[in-house]
């Protein structure tokens, strides 16, 4: 799969090691538009302009690609999450995510949805974040003090 | 569990006050949030790592960071309605790019004063967020003003379509590679590999639930 290649491969790098990011952003631009991504009829029709769908496809491929990257000594300390101040990529990486639910949520077609139904899709997101708790609880995974964030 | 809280707020927020008014909404937010913090003596309680009493003293920062949160929400909010209402293209990217930097501003300004903080989710951290969000959804629209309509990207499509699974997979491919492997000793060489089998593994993952 070339887009591999051309998407996830250089974001990987960059993260590791992050001079590379200069050469890369004129050498993306480059690729996407010489190469052609395949023209496939999206197979739902297009709800959402690529754009604005591609804002959380883009965040999840870079949490993805953190979360295992950041327990390996290549990864840049600088990006790891901070402790109490400071600013790093995986700090903003929990953000982004909200942002990527505030733009979908805004650009959505009705202007608000019914109280039960939004209670009603919040119950999965609550139910994972009281299963980690209990499951590290459960197995003394190791929390530092300053990530009860669930 | 933030997150839970904070789409139910925000969509009751939307609700109550209009898509239109949450960007308003979202700055208030942040500017009450943070005078509690300075003023109200909030900051002193959030920063004391010796107490921690009741239900709510252990879980301070997860409960006042939603405050945070919820104020990005609301302002993503915004700017998603903005989206969907612009229809030209090349205006609204220069848009965003411009709204981009005037956060940027705001979150270098508080973040001098303040400093920034992922834990409580300060005024600055929420600014930068929403700053680096706009900036990301400018970069991603001049892409695909620069490319026309020919951008696709399976493997994106494949995210986006199954995002809890993929996390979830995430989740449970990072665990596993811990415990099997020992990464903090393994060469740099071994970790690039690694981390190239992995993406590659959960991309695919992705792409074959969405083929079903």
């Amino acid at each position: 799969m070339h887009e591999f290649l051309i998407i996830v491969a250089p974001c990987i790098l960059t993260f590791l090691i992050p001079p590379t990011v200069l050469v890369f952003i004129p050498l993306e631009a480059f690729l996407i538009i010489a190469s052609g991504l395949p023209v496939r009829p999206r197979q739902p029709p297009a709800s959402k302009p690529l754009f604005v769908a591609y804002l959380k496809a883009t965040t999840m491929l870079m949490t993805v690609i953190s979360i295992l990257a950041v327990d390996f000594r290549l990864f840049p300390r600088r990006f790891a999450k901070t402790e109490s101040y400071g600013v790093s990529l995986m700090d903003a990486g929990v953000g982004a995510t909200v942002f990527g639910m505030g733009v979908s949520a805004g650009f959505s077609a009705h202007n608000h949805r019914p109280l039960l139904g939004s209670l009603w899709k919040g119950l999965p997101v609550a139910a994972i974040g009281a299963a980690r708790c209990a499951a590290v609880k459960l197995f003394n995974y190791q929390v530092p003090a300053a990530d009860l964030n669930a | 569990m933030t997150l839970a809280v904070v789409i139910v707020t925000g969509n009751l927020a939307a609700r109550l006050f209009g898509k239109a008014n949450l960007g308003k909404a979202g700055i208030l937010l942040i500017a009450a949030y943070e005078g509690a913090l300075q003023l109200g003596g909030l900051s002193e309680y959030l920063d004391d790592q010796q107490v921690r009493a009741s239900l709510l003293d252990k879980n301070k920062e997860g409960i006042f960071s939603c405050i945070g949160y919820l104020a990005i929400y609301l302002l993503a909010c915004r700017i998603g309605f903005a989206v969907r209402l612009s229809s030209r293209r090349r205006a609204l990217r220069d848009h965003l790019a411009t709204i981009s930097l005037l956060l940027y501003l705001a979150h270098y300004a508080t973040s001098a004063t303040f400093g920034t903080s992922r834990r409580i989710a300060n005024s600055s951290y929420s600014l930068w967020i929403a700053a680096l969000g706009c900036g990301h959804l400018a970069a991603l629209l001049a892409v695909q003003l620069l490319a026309g309509s020919r951008l696709q990207s399976a493997i994106l499509d494949a995210i986006n379509q199954n995002q809890l699974l993929v996390f979830m997979a995430a989740n449970v491919a990072t665990g596993v590679v811990n415990m099997t492997m020992q990464t903090l000793l393994m060469s740099n060489g071994q970790a690039v590999a690694v981390i190239f089998i992995y993406t590659i593994m959960i991309t695919g993952v992705a792409h074959a639930y969405t083929a079903k």
